[in-house]
């Protein structure tokens, strides 16, 4: 393929995949390191004659196994299971969304509200909600049924309410 | 609650993921090119490789045959000298098959070692000894076509049995 496609490809998915890499780095720099090497990887692995879904899921599955790896890697695996949102906070100032400033508060909140959840439910959360992916596409990516893909996506919804009320409360005293 | 559900959702949707730096598209860029790169010179390595092994094939049959040539023709009785003359005039050496497309064009031979046994008795009385001699074969291979040369450098022995009264 031409250098071309990988570029367009790129362009369209690198903030989505940035996001989803930060489900499991939380660190920015740290993140693009595992999108590089991920993208890197399935360019050169890449099936031809795949239909385009299933291309962009297979990407996300390629930076889920590098973050992963990277975390293992780093002996950091432990820690972010025992500490998930703990492990998965930002440093301050930091954003995994575009902050403009008459939205700081609100994107804040959602990104509180975000990172509260579970790994297993954010990566369905980022993957449905800024990817787009159905949940078939999704139970590829992360190597489950599309049921269970669509379970975690309720459960994860209901979460973020819930997470969303509480960060409210917290914030308006 | 399904109301709801779509409600947090397009709030979620409205949020807009960082854009990664400019450097890392570079960076990919940079090591996808890498990528191609050293793949198209692994494949002309292996190329080169396996030329190189096919040659080394061919020299390996050529010298086998030539060693056993050697030993048979006892009753030849060549003198080590000639013989060392004759390698050194450029007639039979390692191999002038033409490798995938490439074609010897310098030989050089080198005599490394010679040395000769003590005299001993053939069955007809006659007294002979066995000299070795040690060469080293190097040949030039090039094509034209592609513009490329690569060389080959072979050791070689021999073991010939020669009269002692022609020595």
């Amino acid at each position: 393929m031409a250098e071309d496609n990988w570029l367009d490809l790129y362009r369209k998915t690198s903030s989505r995949l940035l996001l989803f890499a930060r489900q499991y780095v939380s660190g920015l720099q740290d993140a693009e390191d595992v999108l590089q090497e991920a993208f890197v990887k399935f360019w050169k692995n890449r099936e031809e004659g795949l239909d385009e879904e299933r291309q962009v899921a297979r990407l996300y599955g390629c930076v889920r196994w590098v973050a992963l790896d990277w975390l293992r890697r780093n002996g950091r695996r432990v820690k972010r299971e025992d500490a998930a949102s703990n492990d998965a906070s930002l440093r301050e100032g930091d954003t995994l969304f575009e902050c403009p400033v008459d939205e700081e508060e609100r994107v804040k909140a959602m990104q509180d509200a975000l990172l509260q959840l579970p790994e297993a439910q954010r990566e369905v959360v980022a993957l449905k909600v800024w990817s787009g992916l159905t949940f078939d596409a999704i139970g590829e990516a992360l190597d489950i049924s599309p049921n269970t893909a669509a379970s975690r996506y309720r459960y994860a919804l209901a979460a973020l309410r819930t997470n969303m009320n509480l960060c409210s409360y917290a914030r308006n005293g | 609650m399904r109301e709801m559900d779509e409600e947090l959702e397009k709030s979620l949707a409205d949020l807009k993921p960082r854009e990664p730096s400019l450097d890392l598209e570079a960076s990919i860029a940079a090591e996808l090119r890498s990528v191609e790169e050293g793949g198209t010179r692994s494949r002309i390595g292996k190329i080169v490789t396996f030329i190189a092994l096919a040659a080394a094939a061919c020299i390996a049959l050529v010298v086998m045959l030539d060693g056993g040539k050697a030993e048979d023709s006892a009753e030849e009785f060549i003198a080590v000298k000639e013989a060392v003359e004759s390698e050194f005039a450029g007639p039979r050496l390692l191999t002038d098959e033409i490798v995938s497309g490439f074609e010897p064009i310098e030989r050089i031979t080198e005599v490394l070692a010679a040395e000769r046994s003590p005299v001993f008795y053939l069955e007809n009385g006659e007294p002979a000894q066995s000299v070795y001699v040690k060469y080293l074969d190097t040949i030039v291979m090039g094509n034209e076509k592609l513009d490329a040369s690569f060389i080959i450098a072979q050791p070689r022995e021999e073991y010939r049995v020669v009269p002692v009264a022609s020595y």
